[in-house]
C-alpha cells in the first residue's frame, strides 16, 4: 500500500507540474482484471501481471524550464500491478554537468520443477518451493565537464532483494518445510576521470562495492514433516548470521588510434574481502516429552580473493583497406578460503541440556587463470568485409574444496578458427557469415566439449520504403570423446522475419523460428545396482509469431499480437499461447483512451501441474500535454 | 547529397574569427550554404544541443570552443574536396553499414571506440556500424542516446535468434518488459560501476544476482570457473529456472556421475539433488552444500 501511494502521489504531482510546463509531457494511468486458472505459481514466475491500479506511463521533458538546467526529464512507468517499474531523472545544467538516476524494481516468483518428489504421498508444487522477491535497483551517475583536462564522473549503484523463500528440505531423514525471509544489499561507488586532449585516452577509475546478507529462517507448515505424522517435529529453524563483503576495484584504461595505429588496452585489480558469522540453529521436538534436539553452527567463514585482468589489442593498417591485429587477454584469480568454529549437537532432556560441540577447522583454495592471444586479418574494401582469426588460449582451473579433499587441478588448452565475412550495401542490404571452429585438449568438466564448430549466417533486406526482411540460421556441433562423458550436443536453428510499416502508421510483423538441440552425456545410475546410463535432452522449438497494429480514422488505433511457442522434442514437450490486444482512442482536451487484453496459456504434455490459463483485461486513460 | 554540401559550406562560415580550422576543413556556413534545412535540424536536436553544451571539450578535434560550429565536418571529415566538386565520392557520408561510416563517430567517441574493440569485437568484425543502432542527429531519435529504435526493439533485427529464446516458457524476466539487452550486455565495453563488470563472466548475472556473487568458502566450480551458464540458459529456456536439462538429477549427474551409491535415483528424493544440496551455487559452511 505504501508503494502504491508512492508512485500515486508521484504521478499526481508530476501530471501537476506537466500542467504548467512550457514542454511536453504525458502521464497515464490503468486499471486491469485478472482471471486465472490451474497453476497461478507457474504463471507468476512466468509473467506475474496482476489486479489493479497501475502506471501506464509518465513522462516530463522541461528543457530550460528551471534556471541554469538545460534539460530535465522525467519518465516511469510499470509503478502498481505490473512486475516491472522503472523510473529515471536526466539533468543537465550549467552547461557543465549532468545527472543521471535510474530506478527499476522488479517482483519475481519462482516455482521450480521437483519432478521426482512428486511420488512423495503430499506433494503440491506451489508449496514446495517457492520464492518470492522484489529486487529494486538503483543507478546513478554524475560527471562534470568543466575542465579542459578532461572528465569527471561519479557512479553509483545500489541492488537491494526482499521477500521470502519457501523451500523443503531433509532432516532426520524426513522432508520439512522451512521459509527464509530474504534481506540482501549491495552498493557500490566508483569514481572515474577520462582524459581528452592528450593523444592516448586514459580512463583510471576506482570503485568499492558493499555486500550484505541477513536471511532470517523460520518454521513453515508447523513443522510436521511433509508426508507423515512423526515424532519428529521441526521446532526450530534459525539464521540469526549475517554475510558482509567488500570489494575494491581499480581499472586503468587506454586507447590510440591514428590512420595506421591501435593500441588498446586495459589493466584491472579487484580484492574480494568476504566474511559470514554464522549461528544458524535447526531443532526437532519429539513428540511425547521426550525432550528437543538441535544441530547448532556456530562458524565463521572467510573468503578472499584477488584478481588481476589485462587485455591489450594492437593493431597496424598496412594498407588502408588491410589491418593486422595481435589481440591478447589474461585474468587471474585466486582465492584462499577458510572456515572455523563449532558444529554442536545439542540435546535437551533428561532434566538437563547436553552440547557436544564438534570443532571444525577447514581450509580450500580456489585458483583459475585464463591466458588466450590472437591474431586477425581485417580485410575491407567498400562494401565486402572479411576478417580471419586464430586464437590460442589455455584455462587453468585448481581447486580444493577442504582439508579432507582431493586437490583438482586442470589446465584446458583451447585452440580455434574463426572466420566472419560481410556485404553492406548501405542499409538495403547487409549480409554476414561466418565459421568458427576450436578445440579443447582437456576437461575441466566432464561436459566440456572437445571440438566446438559453428557455421551461422544473417542476412537483412529492406527492399522497399517501410519493408523489412530479415533471416538467419547456424548450425553447431559440440563433441567430446568416451574417456569424458561422450558429449554429442547439435544444434541446429533457423528463423525469418518482416516487418511492414505503411506511411499511416499500419504496420504488421511476422516472425517464424526453428530451434533444435539434441544433447547426450553418458552417466553413472545407482539403482538397482552401479549401471551406466545416458542423459539425453531433446527440444525441437517452434515459435510462431504476427503483430500488427492498424491505425482506424482518425481517433482509433488498434494493436494486436500472437506468439505460439510449440516444443515437439522428447524431453519436456508443451505449447504455449501469448495473444494480446488493445484498442486507443484519441479523446478532447489531449486525452487518451484505452482498453486492453491479454490471454496466456500453458500446456504441459507429461503433466498438468504446471498449466494454466489466464486472461487480464483493462482499462487505461492518458493526457498529453 | 546536396544537403550534407549545403550544411558543410554553411557550417564553415561560422567558425569564428580566430578559432583555426584544421586542415580540409572549410567550415559550417559553407555547409548551410546547401544544406540549410539539415542544419537547422542538427543544431536543435539532442545531438546538436549536447555539441553545443556539454560537449565543447569533448571533441579531440581543434575546435576548442567552437564544437558546433564545426560539428559537420567532425563527423563528415574535411569537407573542402566536396565543396569544390559536390560528389558523394569525396565527403563521409556514413550511411551505410561500413567502418568508415563508424569514423565519424569515433572520432569523438573513442571510449566507446575502444570498449567495442575489446568487449564486442562480432560487432566490429561483421560490420556493424554507429548508425545500425544510432541516429546520427539530424533524425528524432527513437530513445536516448540517439537510438534509431526504442530500446525494446533495438537489437532485434539482427539477434532474431535471441529474441525467440525470450518467447520460451521460462523466460529472464528482465527481458520480459522491457526488453533491454543493455541489462546485461555492455555494447562498448563498460565501467566497473555499470556491471561489477564485464570483464569477469559470470559477474554479468550477479549484477542482479548478488547473493550468488561470493566468493563462498565452499564455492560450486562450475559457477566460480565456467560461469552461470554452465547450468542454466540466460536469455530463456524450456525448462524451470532456466535449466538446460529438464530434470535436475540428470544435469547434475554429468559431472557427478562419479559420486556414492548411498544415492539411489529409483528414491524421489535422490532425484531433486537441491533438496539436500541446497547451496548449489555455493556454501559459506558446507562443503557438501547442504545449506548455505
Amino acid at each position: 500500500m505504501r508503494g502504491k501511494s508512492w508512485w500515486l502521489g508521484g504521478a499526481l504531482v508530476s501530471l501537476a507540474v506537466a500542467a504548467s510546463a512550457q514542454e511536453w509531457g504525458q502521464v497515464g494511468v490503468g486499471y486491469a482484471w485478472l482471471n486465472s486458472d490451474g497453476n497461478r505459481d507457474t504463471y507468476a514466475s512466468q509473467y506475474d501481471l496482476s489486479n489493479g491500479l497501475f502506471l501506464d506511463t509518465l513522462r516530463l521533458d522541461l528543457h530550460s524550464f528551471f534556471p541554469g538546467v538545460s534539460r530535465f526529464e522525467v519518465s516511469a512507468s510499470g509503478f502498481g500491478a505490473e512486475p516491472f517499474a522503472r523510473a529515471s531523472v536526466r539533468a543537465e545544467w550549467d552547461r557543465e554537468w549532468s545527472l543521471r538516476l535510474d530506478y527499476t524494481r522488479r517482483r519475481g516468483a519462482f516455482a521450480p520443477l521437483f519432478v521426482g518428489l512428486s511420488a512423495a504421498s503430499s506433494f503440491v508444487p506451489s508449496q514446495w518451493r517457492s520464492d518470492e522477491f522484489a529486487l529494486a535497483r538503483w543507478t546513478g551517475s554524475l560527471a562534470y565537464d568543466g575542465w579542459d583536462f578532461g572528465r569527471l564522473r561519479l557512479d553509483l549503484r545500489d541492488v537491494s532483494r526482499s521477500g521470502s523463500q519457501t523451500f523443503a528440505f531433509y532432516g532426520l531423514g524426513l522432508p520439512y518445510v522451512a521459509r527464509s525471509s530474504l534481506d540482501d544489499r549491495e552498493s557500490e561507488a566508483g569514481i572515474s576521470l577520462e582524459t581528452r586532449h592528450w593523444p592516448v585516452h586514459l580512463l583510471l577509475e576506482q570503485d568499492v562495492a558493499w555486500y550484505t546478507r541477513k536471511s532470517r529462517g523460520s518454521v513453515a507448515d508447523g513443522g510436521q514433516p511433509l508426508n507423515t505424522n512423526d515424532q519428529y517435529v521441526l521446532s526450530q529453524f534459525t539464521t540469526p548470521g549475517k554475510d558482509s563483503g567488500t570489494v575494491p576495484t581499480t581499472r586503468l584504461g587506454l586507447n590510440y588510434r591514428d590512420d595506421r595505429f591501435e593500441l588498446i588496452g586495459q589493466g584491472l585489480y579487484r580484492r574480494d574481502r568476504f566474511d559470514a558469522d554464522r549461528n544458524d540453529t535447526t531443532g526437532w521436538h519429539l513428540v511425547g516429552g521426550a525432550g528437543d534436539t538441535s544441530f547448532i553452527d556456530a562458524l565463521t567463514g572467510k573468503a578472499d580473493t584477488d584478481t588481476k585482468l589485462g587485455d591489450l589489442r594492437l593493431g597496424w593498417a598496412a594498407t588502408p583497406s588491410l589491418t593486422l591485429r595481435v589481440v591478447g587477454h589474461y585474468q587471474d584469480s585466486s582465492s584462499d578460503l577458510g572456515v572455523a568454529g563449532n558444529e554442536i549437537l545439542r540435546i535437551v532432556g533428561g532434566g538437563g541440556t547436553f552440547d557436544f560441540p564438534l570443532p571444525v577447522s577447514d581450509q580450500g583454495v580456489l585458483n583459475r587463470t585464463d591466458k588466450d592471444v590472437a591474431g586477425e586479418v581485417d580485410l575491407h574494401q567498400g562494401p565486402f568485409g572479411l576478417l580471419v582469426a586464430y586464437h590460442d588460449g589455455s584455462q587453468q582451473a585448481a581447486w580444493q574444496h577442504g582439508l579432507a579433499y582431493q586437490r583438482e587441478d586442470v589446465t584446458r588448452d583451447a585452440k580455434g578458427w574463426n572466420a566472419t565475412a560481410s556485404l553492406a550495401l548501405g542499409r538495403t542490404f547487409t549480409a554476414q557469415v561466418g565459421w568458427q571452429d576450436q578445440s579443447f585438449e582437456r576437461y575441466v568438466f566432464l561436459t566440456d566439449p572437445e571440438t566446438v564448430s559453428r557455421l551461422w549466417a544473417k542476412v537483412t533486406a529492406r527492399p522497399l520504403a517501410g519493408l523489412e526482411l530479415s533471416a538467419y540460421g547456424n548450425h553447431d556441433r559440440a563433441d567430446n570423446p568416451a574417456s569424458e562423458v561422450s558429449l554429442r550436443q547439435p544444434a541446429d536453428g533457423a528463423g525469418i522475419s518482416g516487418t511492414y510499416t505503411a506511411p499511416s502508421g499500419a504496420f504488421v510483423n511476422v516472425n517464424l523460428d526453428v530451434f533444435k538441440l539434441t544433447s547426450s552425456a553418458d552417466i553413472t545410475f545407482f539403482a538397482p545396482l552401479l549401471t551406466s546410463g545416458v542423459s539425453r535432452y531433446d527440444t525441437n522449438l517452434l515459435t510462431t509469431g504476427v503483430r500488427g497494429g492498424l491505425p482506424i480514422g482518425k481517433t482509433l488505433r488498434l494493436e494486436a499480437g500472437a506468439l505460439q511457442v510449440k516444443d515437439r522434442g522428447a524431453s519436456l514437450p508443451f505449447t504455449s499461447h501469448a495473444y494480446d490486444a488493445r484498442l486507443e482512442m484519441a479523446g478532447p482536451l489531449q486525452f487518451d483512451f484505452g482498453v486492453f487484453a491479454n490471454y496466456w496459456k500453458y500446456d504441459l504434455k507429461n503433466s498438468g501441474d504446471q498449466d494454466y490459463n489466464v486472461t487480464r483485461c483493462g482499462v487505461s486513460v492518458r493526457r498529453r500535454f | 547529397m546536396r544537403k550534407i554540401l549545403l550544411a558543410t559550406l554553411v557550417l564553415g562560415a561560422a567558425v569564428p574569427v580566430g578559432a583555426a580550422l584544421p586542415k580540409g576543413w572549410v567550415g559550417k556556413d559553407t555547409c548551410t550554404t546547401c544544406h540549410e534545412d539539415v542544419v537547422k535540424a542538427f543544431v536543435a536536436g539532442p545531438h546538436g544541443r549536447r555539441m553545443a553544451t556539454v560537449a565543447k571539450d569533448i571533441c579531440p578535434l581543434e575546435l576548442k570552443g567552437a564544437v558546433l560550429d564545426g560539428s559537420c565536418e567532425s563527423c563528415h571529415g574535411p569537407g573542402e574536396a566536396h565543396a569544390n566538386d559536390p560528389s558523394k565520392t569525396n565527403i563521409r557520408t556514413l550511411r551505410g553499414s561500413t567502418r568508415d561510416a563508424s569514423a565519424g563517430c569515433t572520432s569523438c567517441h573513442s571510449a566507446q571506440a575502444a570498449g567495442i574493440a575489446l568487449r564486442t569485437p562480432a560487432h566490429e568484425r561483421s560490420g556493424v556500424a554507429c548508425l545500425d543502432c544510432h541516429v546520427s542527429g539530424h533524425a528524432a531519435p527513437a530513445a536516448e542516446p540517439l537510438l534509431a529504435r526504442d530500446r525494446g526493439a533495438l537489437c532485434a533485427p539482427c539477434h532474431l535468434a535471441e529474441v525467440a529464446q525470450f518467447s520460451l516458457p521460462y523466460a529472464h524476466r528482465e527481458g520480459r518488459k522491457p526488453f533491454e539487452c543493455t541489462s546485461c550486455h555492455s555494447i562498448h565495453g563498460g565501467t566497473t560501476v555499470r556491471g561489477r563488470v564485464e570483464e569477469l563472466g559470470r559477474d554479468r548475472c550477479v549484477t542482479c544476482h548478488t547473493e550468488k556473487a561470493g566468493p563462498q568458502v565452499y564455492p560450486h566450480p562450475p559457477q566460480m570457473v565456467g560461469g552461470c551458464t554452465s547450468c542454466h540458459r540466460p536469455h530463456g529456456s524450456p525448462n524451470a529456472s532456466l535449466l538446460t536439462r529438464s530434470s535436475v538429477a540428470q544435469l547434475c549427474l554429468e559431472c557427478h556421475s562419479n559420486t556414492t551409491k548411498f544415492h539411489d535415483l529409483s528414491r524421489p528424493m535422490f532425484q531433486n539433488c537441491p533438496s539436500c544440496h541446497s547451496a548449489v551455487h555455493g556454501s559459506q559452511r558446507d562443503p557438501k552444500l547442504f545449506n548455505e
